[in-house]
C-alpha cells in the first residue's frame, strides 16, 4: 500500500465513532439489568427476532416433510422433528436452527394508485410482493434446509410529491 | 444469587461501554438516523444475551457481536418496505448534522470532507471500511461476517481508500482553485 493510502488510513483512524447518546446509553444498561435479572426472555422479546423463529416453524415444517418423504435416509439416530405452527413452543423450535444465509427481494412493484382519505389527506397506496430465502441448519441433526417465504406487503402512506 | 447477578451485568455494562462506539459506527452505516442505530444495538444486546446462555451469559466477542448487528440490520431494512426507505433518505438529507463520525479537533476541515465522503461511499465499500477502521476485525473475520473471501474484503477495503483519496484530491483541488 503506498503512503499516502497509509496517510489516509491514520486520518480515518482519527475519525471517532460516536458515543451511545446518554438516553441510550441508560435504555441499554438497563435492558442489561433487565435480562440478568431473567425478566425478558431473551427470545421472544425482541420484536425483530419473531420473525425468525416464525420462519424456523417453517423450517421445522420443511424438515418434517423432508424425513417424512425419504429425504432423510436414517444415518444413526433419527432426527427429532419439532412440532409445526399450532403446537409447540415457538421460541423453542428456534432455538433448535442456525442461520446460515438469508436473502430477499422484491419481486414485483406496481404503480402507486393515489387516493384521498376521509381527513382529505391525500395518500397514496401500492402491494409489494417480498421473497426470502432462508438457509437453516438443524443443530443436532446437521441437515440444512432452505426455506423460501413469500410475504405480501401494502404500503400506504401520504403522497410527498406530484 | 444477587451478587453473582450484580458481577455479570457490571461485565456486559463494561462490555457495552468498549464496544458500543464500534457497534453503533456499524449499526449507523446501515440505519439512516441514530435512534434506529441504539434501537438495532438493544436488539442486538437481547439477542447476544440469548446466544451467550451456554458459555454462561459471559459477554460476547465482537465478530458475534457484529454477525448479529449484521442479520437484525438486514432484517430489520427488509421489514421496512421501499416506501419508508424513501421516506426516510429524504429525512436524511434534511437531517445534515446526524453524523456518526467526529472528526478530532485539528485537521477539522479535511476531517469533516473525509467524514462526508465515508458516508458516501457504496454500501459494501462502506460496511468493509467500517468493521476494518472502527470495528477492530480482520480481513479473515471481516470475510467470514459478509460471507466472501479474505481476499475479496482485502479488495473492498483498498478500493474504499483510493475511492475516498480520489475524492479528497478533488474535493481540495475545487476549494482551492
Amino acid at each position: 500500500m503506498d503512503k499516502s493510502l497509509k496517510e489516509l488510513e491514520f486520518q480515518l483512524e482519527n475519525l471517532t465513532p460516536k458515543e451511545l447518546s446518554d438516553g441510550g446509553r441508560s435504555d441499554c444498561r438497563l435492558l442489561i439489568d433487565r435480562l440478568v435479572a431473567g425478566e425478558l426472555n431473551s427470545i421472544s422479546s425482541s420484536p425483530i427476532g419473531l420473525s425468525w423463529f416464525g420462519t424456523a416453524a417453517a423450517a421445522a415444517v420443511a424438515l418434517g416433510i423432508g424425513i417424512g418423504g425419504g429425504w432423510y435416509l436414517g444415518k444413526g439416530d433419527p432426527v427429532p422433528v419439532a412440532e409445526g405452527p399450532g403446537g409447540g413452543d415457538s421460541s423453542l423450535l428456534g432455538a433448535q436452527f442456525e442461520e446460515l444465509d438469508r436473502e430477499s427481494w422484491f419481486m414485483t412493484e406496481t404503480s402507486p394508485d393515489v387516493y384521498v382519505s376521509k381527513g382529505g389527506e391525500i395518500r397514496e397506496i401500492s402491494h409489494e410482493v417480498e421473497i426470502t430465502k432462508e438457509v437453516v441448519k438443524h443443530r443436532e441433526s446437521g441437515v440444512v434446509v432452505t426455506v423460501e417465504t413469500t410475504d405480501h406487503h401494502v404500503v400506504d402512506s401520504v403522497k410527498s410529491e406530484f | 444469587m444477587v451478587k453473582k447477578r450484580q458481577v455479570l451485568g457490571d461485565r456486559w455494562k463494561d462490555w457495552l461501554d468498549e464496544s458500543a462506539p464500534r457497534l453503533l459506527a456499524y449499526a449507523r452505516a446501515r440505519c439512516n438516523s441514530v435512534e434506529e442505530a441504539e434501537d438495532l444495538l438493544q436488539d442486538a444486546l437481547i439477542k447476544l444475551w440469548g446466544y451467550q446462555e451456554e458459555r454462561g451469559h459471559q459477554p460476547p466477542d465482537l465478530p458475534l457481536a457484529f454477525s448479529v448487528m449484521r442479520y437484525l440490520g438486514l432484517d430489520h431494512g427488509r421489514r421496512k418496505g421501499r416506501q419508508e426507505k424513501r421516506n426516510q433518505k429524504i429525512i436524511l438529507f434534511q437531517k445534515d448534522k446526524d453524523h456518526w463520525l467526529d472528526p478530532p479537533l485539528e485537521e477539522a476541515e479535511e476531517a469533516q470532507l473525509l467524514r462526508g465522503e465515508v458516508e458516501l461511499l457504496p454500501e459494501k465499500l462502506r460496511e468493509v471500511l467500517t468493521l476494518k477502521t472502527w470495528g477492530g476485525l480482520t480481513f479473515a473475520q471481516i470475510g467470514d461476517l459478509l460471507k466472501i473471501s479474505q481476499n475479496t474484503a482485502a479488495s473492498r477495503y483498498r478500493y474504499a481508500l483510493e475511492q475516498l483519496q480520489k475524492k479528497l484530491k478533488h474535493l481540495k483541488n475545487t476549494n482551492h482553485g
